[in-house]
């Protein structure tokens, strides 16, 4: 059915825009984790992927704001981090199918390392503009493509136009990006509709590159895909567009997500990571790293959703920045990061004590508010 | 007789400019620690009211009556440690040295001070130089030199090197201010002025003092007769000597003049630099101080005693007291000693930090996360930004590091790993980095204390406890600028070069901290011959006791004016590709941003403003604003710039300690301007 055909409902678009927060929420550990391997802040790779972390935080907030504009206050569920699924995404409906390109592609959380790097490619692989209209399916929300995915909720939300509220809007990034002149959604109704399609614009921007020129050449070793570094390194392909690019703090403000990710593959020497596993033994430094960071990013995940419902989240910062601390410490104690109990190598007792948490808000989120929280930071003295 | 070793503190201690004959005491409290006791509690870094042991200043304090700036004196006081303490640090002290107070079985009756300051900013090296992109040292390295300032004025053959140029007598003597050595002695002794018409002098251990007549001095007027051009006034003094009525030793500076000489087409040299201007003098000082204590004099067993050196520099006015800088001039100093100067073998012995040692919270750690969480008060921080630097601000000794904001250190800059000093946020500090560095990074011991926190070898108490008089060393210099010198503000790079100081400071009345003073000759003076020359040049003075008075401040900009002006927010140097986001230079001793008391409405902070505001100093280029446009302008009007203390040191204010306004500004108010938060970018390029 073509995306001319389909008849969206409200309910429909609103789960399409649950799973956009969703998939890019999902992004962000995924990433983050990897960076924060490195040894070395100094490293390039390290430089890359944090900015294209930062830049998925903004996709959050576009996304969710879209979300809000269309009456649904997204959640931010535990995100899972399995195998080789990507939410939302599935590769064998693109085609030609860029798993050929990235064939050992992870899911897991884990060090940087070359299967997590073509992971990443296939979150951000381009959308590929084969001249038909995309597969708008109101009915399921899984794509080929982060781009596809987009073309999608596009037909949706303009479809339903009317819906659009300006509620719930967050604007928590315009000082680094001084270009982007309309973060939020400030009119409701179809006049709305232009700053759905900004929105919608700046995350494709910014994730894939615009859509390749036609006459792509294609790959020397698989004339069914396009060759990725022609396409990055065309003069005519134009990046990132300006007034998406990040002005404060991005080494590489005009790459797309991709060509970030790509350029580290094709680098060929992956910087120095940390060794970790990612079942360490209860009582050790590293799981205690890894349950603090379960529960700061299950009390962060809570906040989100909290701030994205229009309420005020006191310490909202503090939570988000000392995420990266907490991912660091589980690497420096030799353990991978863990975002949800269900990471954990745990016992009953602590995997109940988690599923209480996730449950449940706990607010303010100040600190040791909360005696279970408590009751899991119990480590030997590292001295 | 008393066996007791005499030592002087502060081992460095700063006075400052200011355009009052008045003055207050340089603060003796350490900025962002609260002062135990205090009420309404206030933190450290305020400086003293003048004839007061510890009185601090309010914001009434600041100006005097007709609205001129105070300067701020330098209080030196003696203290008395026994032999094995004082080989040790840090080094518990025995009692202060008082004039009418015993030591031991015998009396201070006297105290003898010589203090010796000058002034030599005019003939020696520039600090900018051209496509130089690494430290300033660098350019001492491989037996190479910077060109020098005023090059054009030597009276001698062209082609003499550069060394021979600035040691020429002649123009050692006309671009040097020199009114040699005063002493000053008793219980509150009327001043002892640094002028032409004030008689050098130091002490004779014959007669307790020695005139010095033909002391051949040297000051602007008497160099370039023909005449100067000085906005605020003359510089004819460098400040004045007198003692309290315990007889401690008050060192005043100048008074924040500056003149220039006439070029050779007859018109004055103007102001084209931040850091380098040819032909002019500014009134900063430095010099070495040094004490002998009088005991039963007059009596058949008087008794004399040397309490060693320490050294007086007199700089910018603090605009911002109480706001500690993350990196401080005290951390530079103490990594100088730890690292080449042995200061504490269980520390760092043998080339190697020793991780097996706990460092203490509130000596070693608790500076750098106050520092971080009073950046609010004087820099355009983001919101989310001043909740992440509060939650760095409550990180107490009891609180376990991985439950913090600063957990694995994840957002420290390592000075360890070089390239991370071309790292932008998330990493802190978020300040402009050392000359060569794009930004700024704690020195390698606060990280080695900063790691031992993170892995919880961390005491909350010190082993050993500071003594007074090592707290005096430490508030003195931890009140100042490190990290970022280029130059810097108060002293300068030259504080991380061991063969400045006294090597082996466990000799008797010694002591850590010590600048070596070279010893001058003072018999058979000729007016007419220099008893100064250059002096200590980096990398190139060898052997010991190297440091000429006038040569610590030398490397500063000339005038300091200039640079004050100039170092409001800059792009990173190194350029970052495709960067052009502005960062601080020196926010907590050089304010950018602040909050005026004056705006306070229901106990909340008004709207940022500009500190250094008004006509002249708007700009279209973020880049540029905050500062004159017209860098002549600062001349006239740095003494009008407000200060930034605490609420709970502002009379009528709300007395919220948690707040700093800024004070007794005589800038006026630009109410339409609206100052963005952070990041905010240079319109002078684009990002590629």
């Amino acid at each position: 059915m073509s995306s001319a055909e389909s008849q969206w409902t409200l309910e429909q678009l609103q789960e399409h825009l649950q799973a956009a927060v969703d998939l890019e929420f999902w992004t962000i550990p995924y990433y983050m984790a990897a960076a924060y391997s490195i040894k070395d802040q100094g490293e390039a790779a390290f430089q890359l992927i944090l900015s294209v972390v930062n830049q998925e935080m903004l996709h959050v907030q576009l996304a969710a704001n879209i979300a809000n504009a269309y009456g649904l206050k997204p959640l931010f569920k535990c995100p899972v981090y399995e195998g080789t699924h990507i939410p939302h995404l599935d590769f064998s409906l693109d085609d030609p199918d860029p798993r050929t390109l990235f064939p050992s592609a992870r899911a897991e959380i884990g060090q940087l390392d070359i299967a997590r790097l073509q992971g990443f490619c296939l979150v951000e692989y381009p959308f590929w503009d084969t001249g038909h209209p995309v597969d708008a399916n109101p009915d399921i929300a899984v794509y080929g493509s982060i781009g596809e995915f987009y073309q999608a909720v596009t037909v949706g939300a303009t479809q339903l136009k009317d819906h659009i509220k300006a509620v719930n809007q967050v604007d928590a990034f315009k000082r680094f990006y001084a270009d982007f002149a309309q973060p939020t959604i400030t009119l409701d109704g179809s006049d709305g509709l232009a700053q759905v399609a900004n929105l919608v614009d700046a995350i494709t921007s910014q994730g894939e590159g615009t859509q390749r020129p036609a006459g792509l050449k294609s790959h020397p070793k698989h004339p069914n895909l396009p060759d990725i570094a022609s396409y990055f390194q065309s003069a005519s392909n134009p990046p990132i567009k300006k007034q998406f690019r990040n002005t404060a703090d991005d080494i590489e403000p005009s790459w797309p997500h991709f060509e970030k990710f790509y350029s580290l593959i094709q680098g060929g020497v992956l910087p120095e990571t940390y060794a970790a596993e990612r079942f360490p033994r209860e009582g050790t430094p590293g799981y205690a790293a890894q349950l603090r960071l379960v529960e700061n990013f299950t009390k962060f995940r809570w906040a989100m959703t909290e701030k994205f419902a229009g309420k005020q989240v006191p310490q909202f910062y503090v939570h988000m920045v000392t995420l990266a601390g907490n991912i660091l410490a589980c690497w420096q104690n030799g353990a991978v990061p863990a975002f949800s109990h269900h990471d954990l190598n745990h016992s009953a007792q602590t995997r109940a004590t988690f599923a209480a948490l996730e449950s449940e808000p706990r607010f303010p989120l100040a600190k040791a508010a909360n005696a279970k929280a408590a009751a899991w930071k119990a480590e030997p003295a590292t001295a | 007789m008393s066996k007791s070793i005499l030592r002087i503190h502060p081992a460095i201690a700063f006075a400052r400019v200011g355009n009052s004959d008045d003055y207050y005491l340089a603060p003796e409290t350490m900025a962002g620690v609260p002062v135990a006791g205090s009420k309404p509690p206030v933190m450290g870094g305020l400086p003293i009211r003048r004839g007061t042991e510890h009185d601090t200043i309010t914001d009434e304090d600041l100006r005097d009556a007709s609205g001129a700036l105070k300067r701020q004196a330098a209080r030196f006081k003696i203290f008395a440690y026994s032999e094995a303490e004082a080989k040790a640090y840090p080094a518990a002290t025995e009692q202060e040295i008082r004039i009418g107070e015993p030591l031991g079985d015998k009396t201070v009756t006297d105290i003898i001070w010589t203090v010796h300051v000058a002034n030599k900013k005019a003939n020696t090296f520039v600090l900018e130089v051209s496509n130089a992109n690494g430290p300033v040292i660098d350019n001492y390295g491989n037996g190479n030199l910077p060109p020098i300032r005023n090059a054009s004025f030597y009276p001698g053959d062209e082609g003499t090197e550069e060394l021979a140029v600035l040691n020429n007598p002649e123009r050692v003597s006309r671009l040097t201010i020199d009114f040699g050595p005063r002493t000053v002695r008793g219980a509150g002794a009327a001043p002892v002025r640094f002028d032409a018409a004030t008689e050098a002098s130091v002490y004779s251990a014959e007669g307790g003092l020695k005139a010095l007549p033909d002391y051949p001095k040297s000051w602007p007027a008497k160099s370039f007769p023909d005449g100067l051009y000085s906005p605020t006034g003359e510089v004819d003094t460098l400040g004045h000597l007198e003692t309290d009525e315990a007889g401690r030793l008050v060192v005043l500076g100048g008074y924040g003049r500056a003149s220039a000489w006439k070029q050779a087409d007859g018109s004055f040299y103007q102001l084209v630099s931040s850091v380098d201007n040819d032909g002019w003098f500014d009134d900063t000082s430095d010099g070495p101080v040094s004490a002998v204590v009088v005991l039963n004099g007059g009596l058949p067993d008087e008794t004399r005693i040397s309490a060693g050196t320490a050294w007086v520099a007199t700089a910018d006015p603090s605009y911002a007291p109480q706001i500690l800088n993350v990196v401080s001039l005290w951390d530079e100093v103490y990594d100088t000693f730890v690292r080449k100067l042995d200061l504490q073998p269980e520390i760092y012995s043998d080339g190697e930090y020793r991780y097996d040692r706990y460092a203490s919270f509130e000596d070693d750690v608790a500076h750098i996360f106050r520092g971080t969480a009073l950046q609010e008060w004087i820099s355009n921080l983001p919101q989310p930004a001043k909740h992440a630097h509060r939650a760095v601000g409550r990180i107490g000794a009891e609180t376990v590091p991985a439950d913090t904001i600063l957990s694995g250190l994840a957002y420290i800059r390592n000075p360890n790993l070089p390239q991370q000093a071309m790292l932008g946020v998330p990493l802190m500090p978020g300040a402009l980095g050392d000359s060569g560095q794009a930004f700024l990074s704690p020195t390698l011991t606060q990280y080695y204390f900063l790691t031992q926190w993170n892995d919880r070898k961390c005491s909350a108490e010190p082993v050993k406890p500071l003594s007074p008089g090592d707290l005096l060393d430490k508030a003195s210099l931890i009140n100042c600028l490190g990290g970022r010198f280029s130059p810097g503000i108060d002293l300068t790079f030259t504080v991380r070069q061991e063969e400045i100081y006294v090597q082996d400071w466990r000799k008797k009345e010694v002591g850590p901290f010590r600048i070596a003073p070279k010893p001058l000759k003072l018999d058979g003076l000729d007016p007419d011959v220099p008893v100064l020359s250059e002096g200590y040049v980096p990398l190139h003075s060898t052997g010991e006791d190297l440091v000429e008075p006038g040569d610590m401040t030398k490397f500063m900009s000339v005038p300091w004016h200039t640079d004050y002006n100039s170092c409001a927010t800059h792009p990173t140097s190194p350029t970052i590709p495709h960067n052009t986001t502005l960062y601080w230079s020196w926010p907590a001793q050089r304010p950018v941003h602040v909050h005026l008391a004056s705006e306070v409405k229901d106990g909340k902070p008004g709207p940022q403003r500009y500190s250094v505001r008004g006509p002249g100093t708007g700009s279209e280029n973020p880049a540029n604003q905050g500062r004159y446009q017209d860098i002549e302008n600062i001349l006239p009007n740095w003494h009008k710039i407000g200060f930034v203390i605490q609420d709970s040191a502002i009379i009528g204010g709300q007395r919220n300690p948690d707040q700093f306004f800024e004070v007794r500004s005589e800038l006026p108010v630009d109410e339409g301007l609206v100052i963005p938060p952070w990041p905010m970018n240079d319109k002078s390029t684009s990002a590629g």
